[in-house]
């Protein structure tokens, strides 16, 4: 019988399908949508008899014929999140970001929709808005201030050890995140039939989106079927329950047929969610001898106007900023402000790296500070092999368990990548140029990445009538070729040729429940539960088996990134020579795939270090809001980088894996910040670095 | 982003094309390679009702030799310039600076007139045009005219062509011997639009040298640095990495008018000249030392 052709194989023939391929049986209406061209203001007024009365356009549906729908949730409560709202569906009496969705159109296709917009009047009566975070204006009516919140975490007498610690440093630092910017941007079709709704959203989490439309619809789940498509990226920014695809969906069942949207570019950049900035204030302290005594981080997160994932992204931050190392006391505090700005969510690392970036920082700072070199400090707090499994004292909120180390040999780690390029001939080639235009910089960072996994997944496994093998997921697959590692899982434990096993994901059909794709938890939750259910259809001789694959624990994944830059003092412009990454995500299931997953990741942290800046005005405008500006590296600006994988399987699940899909980004802000600074001898406190900046340290040095 | 609706009318001869942009007036536009035209259409930032497109015109040169100048025709892709074998024989500067234009699809679809008609700022084929000098055959249903370059970059995106008017030709000069030239671009980049662009000709005189450099992107307009070019000529022997290079490199960035954006390139300005014309007289005939 002939091979299953793979996932890769159908994308770059030109046989993926899309949403916007997806056509439903009868020509579904498009919409397009108003959005709020200031970041701050009352609406005051909306007359759309104009838009109306053209030819072709079917509905116009704005705040107030939503105006029993509640505020979009805001998913993951958190206890130290005070003030947490969710976006609105449609703005009703206030808009509060630049391109808040204020208005939908509903017509014969998305051109007369546009046409139609441009004949919708709303007046609007502005307001100063918020655009630094701890700014005056209040974002929220109703609130003391602007921060959502904030909570603490600390072990042992933190101020007691700095006081006392042979050397200690205090900085500042800024890291601006960005916009994951997938090659697909959103979109959605609804389609209503005798009195059930059927749904292609290209979403990371399918049975999320079924559990919300029931909620939010007031409709049985069991009326409801959502696949996602194929897509073409997410990176963390296609996991929530957007304003444009529930509009979307009700106006399905309210003209009883067929709706569609897809998002285009410039839309994207005002309405799908990024991540803003972090501010850090750090202190620290080391014994003489180099060894941490004490860590107090205090990070403020930018949340833009809403807070659609809660705290989510401040935890993730908060339970990272301790790094690969042992840190006997230890302060961290997170906080969220809300501006007037596009809400922020979650992208690629979801707060891991902000939390890599503030310890790494700290490291540089303190190992400059106390006259020890940047790679042997490190070496002298790494967690060791024979303290795992190490427990750090971060409790996340229940039902999480306090995060620990499952397993690894950090130090042979960072030994390994060591050994993947030639530092001696670096440093000799950095000496004879010192002094010249083009400078060289070599940088070192650890990471951890916690994944995401708890606490289950399910996979069902069926023998087909013609010999293959289905396994079939909730979880859907972006881009990660989870169709590839997952059939290879079955396939290992069924005993059967890996080009027999079909895979299925992203779809309400395929189990009865699953809790999605994010975090990098695919492999080790999907992976186990698809493992599970072909062990137990091979061991009972069923033919069909659905399994649920439980875990509390914490998978630790690991790694180290040198960078080698030049520098062009002349023109600021930045090249990275050589970049290295040895990790360690347990067992390998898929090499290629590892790779793959690294490599984008490390191409994003480049771009988000060097190129990518999202930018407001006084008033809250956009200012970055084409790639124009926003400069994504192309394949011309990313270089080939080398890996090397250390394995050390986790004994948390009978896979040993951990997660894979983002470690490329968690440590590339820091090594490129590091290997900047080594190159110049400036301190980086602010990131993306750029060929302005760079520019501007010269004219400075030159004053 | 959707356009709004429009006509299209594809004429075969210059003279239909023009009698269409006549009677159309300010709703209508030429559309050659859409490159710039069909985002502004998309962002609904132009709002043209007709759309008078020129390629299928029948009477127009593609890439010509006249006497002193290579003409080049409305249909002219980028592209073509980049590869067209009398281009790059008797104008690599030309040739080279085509390299540059954003990425390959870009240019294998935009036009040269095209560009030179847009007049962004940070263009290449404007820039070349004004170093090398020329002409530009411009008509109207009404009458011709010839334009040169100083003449025709009036200011920011601003030119002096009217809304009737298309540039049927541009006629690059020739430089009367083989000649040095240097073309570099500074972006952010591969393929954005410029930071800096500087350009320079280096050709052999009797006795003595012309030199011309030519600065884009930086400036709103591209701009001939005059007075150094004067002095470059006239000195008695040039030689590259020469002090006076340098020197007058320093003096003319520091001179002039750059867009607000570019106030922190001075440095890279005067580097990149003092470079550009290094390697121009390296690349030279030994005649014009």
């Amino acid at each position: 019988m002939t091979a299953v052709p793979s996932d890769q194989h159908r994308f770059v023939t030109g046989a993926g399908r899309y949403v916007d391929d997806i056509r439903p049986g009868t020509a579904a209406v498009e919409v397009a949508f108003l959005r709020s061209p200031h970041a701050s203001a009352r609406i005051t007024a909306i007359d759309a008899a104009d838009a109306l009365a053209l030819d072709g356009v079917l509905r116009v549906v704005t705040g107030a014929d939503l105006s029993n729908v509640p505020a979009l949730p805001v998913t993951r409560p958190h206890p130290g999140l005070r003030l947490a709202v969710g976006p609105a569906a449609l703005a009703r009496d206030e808009v509060k970001y630049v391109g808040e969705p204020v208005i939908a159109v509903a017509a014969a296709n998305r051109y007369v929709a546009e046409d139609a917009l441009e004949r919708i009047v709303v007046e609007y009566e502005p307001h100063a808005a918020a655009v630094l975070p701890g700014a005056a204006p209040h974002v929220h009516a109703g609130a003391a201030s602007n921060e959502a919140g904030q909570f603490v975490r600390t072990r042992g007498d933190v101020r007691g050890a700095l006081a006392g610690s042979a050397h200690k440093i205090a900085i500042s630092c800024t890291l601006a995140r960005g916009a994951a910017q997938p090659m697909e941007t959103r979109g959605v079709v609804a389609d209503w039939i005798n009195s059930e709704l059927t749904v292609w959203w290209p979403t990371q989490r399918p049975h999320g989106v079924r559990a919300f439309l029931a909620s939010y619809l007031g409709l049985d789940p069991s009326r409801i079927v959502v696949h996602a498509p194929d897509i073409g990226g997410a990176f963390g920014s296609k996991a929530y329950f957007y304003p444009e695809e529930f509009v979307v969906v009700w106006l399905a069942r309210d003209l009883g047929r067929a709706v569609r949207w897809t998002e285009d570019r410039a839309e994207h950049f005002l309405s799908t969610y990024p991540e803003h900035e972090t501010r850090f204030s750090i202190e620290a302290g080391c014994d003489a001898y180099g060894r941490l005594t004490a860590l107090a981080v205090d990070l403020t997160i930018d949340l833009g106007a809403y807070a659609p994932y809660g705290f989510a992204v401040a935890q993730n931050a908060s339970d990272h900023c301790l790094g690969a190392y042992v840190v006997p006391t230890f302060e961290i505090t997170a906080r969220g402000t809300y501006t007037n700005k596009i809400p922020g969510a979650t992208y690629r690392g979801a707060g891991r790296p902000q939390g890599i970036f503030a310890v790494e920082r700290a490291l540089d700072a303190l190992a400059d500070e106390s006259g020890t070199d940047r790679v042997e400090i490190r070496r002298r707090n790494l967690i060791g092999p024979e303290q795992m499994p190490y427990r750090t004292g971060l409790h996340p909120p229940p039902p999480a368990r306090e995060i620990v180390h499952d397993s690894g040999d950090y130090p042979a780690c960072m030994a390994k990548a060591l050994t993947l390029l030639n530092l001696a001939k670096w440093r000799a080639e950095q000496t004879a140029v010192r002094n010249t235009r083009h400078r060289l910089g070599i940088g070192l960072a650890n990471y951890i990445e916690c994944s995401l996994a708890r606490p289950w997944e399910r996979a069902r496994v069926r023998l087909c009538t013609d010999g293959t093998v289905e396994v079939l997921v909730g979880v859907s697959s972006q881009g990660q070729s989870h169709a590839q590692t997952l059939a290879r899982v079955a396939a290992h434990a069924l005993g059967v040729p890996e080009s027999r096993v079909i895979v299925r994901a992203g779809s309400t059909l395929n189990v009865s429940d699953s809790i999605g794709t994010y975090g990098s938890r695919v492999a080790i939750m999907a992976g186990n539960a698809v493992r599970l259910a072909a062990e137990q259809l091979r061991r009972t001789g069923a033919t069909e088996v659905e399994a649920s694959f439980e875990c509390e624990d914490w998978q630790v994944s690991y790694g180290t990134c040198i960078a080698v830059v030049e520098i062009d003092t002349v023109t600021g412009a930045i090249a990275v020579r050589d970049y290295v990454q040895s990790h360690d995500i347990g067992v390998v299931l898929n090499q290629t795939a590892v790779d793959g997953q690294t490599r984008g990741g490390f191409a994003q942290g480049l771009g988000g270090s060097l190129y990518e800046r999202l930018q407001y005005d006084e008033q809250g405008q956009p200012t970055v809001a084409t790639f124009m500006d926003y400069l994504i590296p192309t394949a011309a600006e990313v270089p080939d980088i080398a890996m090397a994988h250390c394995v050390s399987a986790s004994p948390t699940n009978p896979l040993g894996v951990k997660g894979a899909g983002e470690g490329g980004i968690m440590a590339a802000y820091p090594v490129l910040a590091a290997a900047i600074e080594d190159a110049l001898g400036v301190r980086i406190s602010s990131m993306p670095v750029t060929a302005a900046h760079i520019r501007a340290f010269g004219s400075r040095s030159a004053a | 982003m959707k356009p709004p609706a429009f006509d299209v009318v594809q004429p075969a001869t210059v003279t239909e094309c023009l009698d269409a942009l006549n009677e159309g007036g300010d709703d209508a536009k030429i559309i050659a390679g859409g490159q710039s035209l069909v985002p502004l259409l998309n962002f609904r930032l132009a709002n043209p009702r007709l759309l008078v497109d020129v390629n299928r015109l029948t009477d127009v040169v593609d890439v010509a030799l006249g006497p002193g100048h290579v003409e080049v025709g409305p249909t002219t892709r980028q592209q073509a310039l980049t590869m067209n074998p009398l281009v790059r024989d008797r104008l690599p500067v030309l040739a080279e600076a085509t390299r540059h234009i954003g990425h390959l699809q870009i240019r294998t679809r935009g036009t040269a007139c095209g560009s030179v008609a847009h007049a962004d700022s940070a263009a290449e084929i404007p820039l070349v045009f004004t170093l090398l000098g020329g002409s530009l055959v411009v008509r109207s249903a009404s009458g011709a005219r010839s334009i040169k370059p100083d003449d025709f970059f009036q200011g920011y995106w601003t030119t002096d062509l009217r809304a009737d008017e298309m540039i049927v030709a541009i006629r690059f000069a020739l430089p009367q011997t083989r000649f040095g030239w240097s073309f570099r671009e500074l972006a952010p980049r591969h393929g954005d639009f410029a930071s800096v662009i500087v350009a320079v000709t280096v050709c052999p005189r009797v006795g003595t040298r012309e030199v011309r450099v030519a600065v884009g992107a930086a400036t709103e307009t591209p701009t001939r640095l005059a007075g150094i070019e004067a002095e470059l000529s006239a000195a008695p022997r040039l030689r590259p990495g020469d002090e006076l290079i340098r020197r007058l490199a320093a003096d003319a960035a520091t001179r002039l008018t750059l867009r607000s954006e570019a106030a922190d390139l001075v440095q890279v300005l005067e580097v990149m000249v003092a470079d550009g014309v290094d390697e121009a007289l390296a690349a030279a005939p030994k005649a014009a030392a």
